[in-house]
């Protein structure tokens, strides 16, 4: 659980805005909600990690996802041949870098 | 404390202080694992969910197999343990030299090849991380080290989300995920009053703060990591515990490597590109 994990929200704190209660696979966590860009309400699904909602899922992505880390970019995944080592260069990693970021 | 300015001030000590080095009480390195992995598990946010038993081992000092099955359930950390141990040809991640290693930093790391650094990186990480993973593999070169710090700054999505319009929480969580070192001011039971500095982020870069006093927790019903403390004593925080007692040597290094982590960061962090990443 030291990557990020799915959780329900199951109650609201009316009294904290941006603390919920979440079933983390049974058991019931309090989570802070302030970094969600939209409200949430009781049955949403989450991404938490170290105590913080990150995003929004939909059940099937939760499902999906006992144990994720999340991918802080906006694109999609990048397309190295999934057979290629470290490349230990510095400047080919910048330039592995440069290309994936485009 | 300075009367006039109300800043607080921590040197490093130009010679051991009172804990010997290694401190007598210090156990191995599976004690060692469970006095840093006991916080963030309390909390719910890493490893097996038995974290009571992790706070006996480490308040204990007692080595079982049951210790060795629990600090293997910490999934973030445990394939950091086990590429120094191999890499340094040591034959136990539980060793005490690479459970240091990993949460405070020490010369060891300096024999990890750079190559089976990054490839480990690539099977662990590579195929969750997308789009970050250009980001992420330039560390290396960069100067990053297998160490917890690393994990934190470099592998968590929280450096990111500092871009963000609320970044106290980034800045929060990053702050007390990595271990920190504070001097001890005084003690009181369960609690500890501490003088520390926090991390800081300027909106473009990571730094640490004037020194600041702080309560930390130092144990739950007199059952505590650290053995006992003193005024003066220098410590690891973790969360919000008193993670160990630290020697000179052992400040030093953990000063030293979290510095190094930042200065990679912030050097990653500043790359045009990789801000794109970020935003």
């Amino acid at each position: 659980m030291c990557l990020g994990i799915a959780g329900q929200v199951v109650a609201m704190d009316a009294a904290h805005p941006d603390l919920v209660s979440v079933d983390v696979q049974g058991v019931n966590r309090d989570i802070n909600i302030g970094l969600l860009p939209e409200p949430i309400a009781v049955g949403d699904w989450v991404l938490i990690h170290l105590g913080f909602a990150l995003q929004t899922m939909t059940p099937e992505e939760a499902a999906d996802s006992v144990d994720v880390l999340l991918d802080i970019g906006p694109g999609e995944e990048d397309d190295v041949p999934g057979g290629q080592r470290y490349p230990w260069d510095r400047e080919e990693a910048v330039a592995t870098a440069a290309e994936t970021e485009r | 404390m300075n009367p006039e300015s109300g800043s607080v001030q921590l040197e490093i000590p130009s010679k051991p202080t009172a804990s010997p080095d290694p401190p007598a009480w210090a156990g191995d390195g599976a004690t060692m694992f469970a006095r840093y992995a006991y916080p963030p598990n309390e909390l719910g946010y890493c490893g097996p969910d038995d974290h009571k038993s992790l706070l006996e081992y480490a308040n204990a000092g007692m080595v079982d197999p049951g210790l060795a099955q629990l600090a293997r359930g910490f999934s973030g950390a445990w394939p950091y343990l086990e590429l120094i141990a191999h890499e340094t040809k040591i034959g136990s991640p539980l060793d005490r030299r690479v459970v240091e290693a990993y949460w405070l930093g020490s010369s060891l790391l300096s024999r990890i090849d750079m190559t089976s650094f990054g490839n480990s990186l690539i099977d662990r990480f590579k195929t969750r991380v997308g789009q970050s993973w250009g980001y992420l593999a330039e560390a290396i070169p960069a100067g990053a080290l297998p160490t917890h710090s690393f994990h934190v700054f470099g592998i968590y999505p929280w450096v990111g989300l500092l871009r963000g319009e609320r970044s106290e929480h980034p800045l929060h969580v990053l702050d007390r995920c990595r271990i920190r070192w504070g001097k001890v001011l005084s003690v009181d039971g369960d609690r500890a009053e501490v003088i520390s500095q926090p991390l800081t982020w300027d909106g473009t870069s990571l730094g640490l703060g004037e020194y600041r006093s702080e309560t930390v927790t130092r144990g739950i019903g007199g059952i505590g990591l650290a053995a006992q403390l003193a005024p003066g004593d220098y410590v690891s925080l973790h969360w919000d515990w008193v993670c160990d007692r630290l020697s000179r040597r052992q400040l030093v290094n953990l000063r030293r490597y979290s510095m190094l982590e930042l200065d990679v960061t912030n050097r990653r962090v500043s790359r045009p590109a990789a801000a794109v990443v970020l935003s």
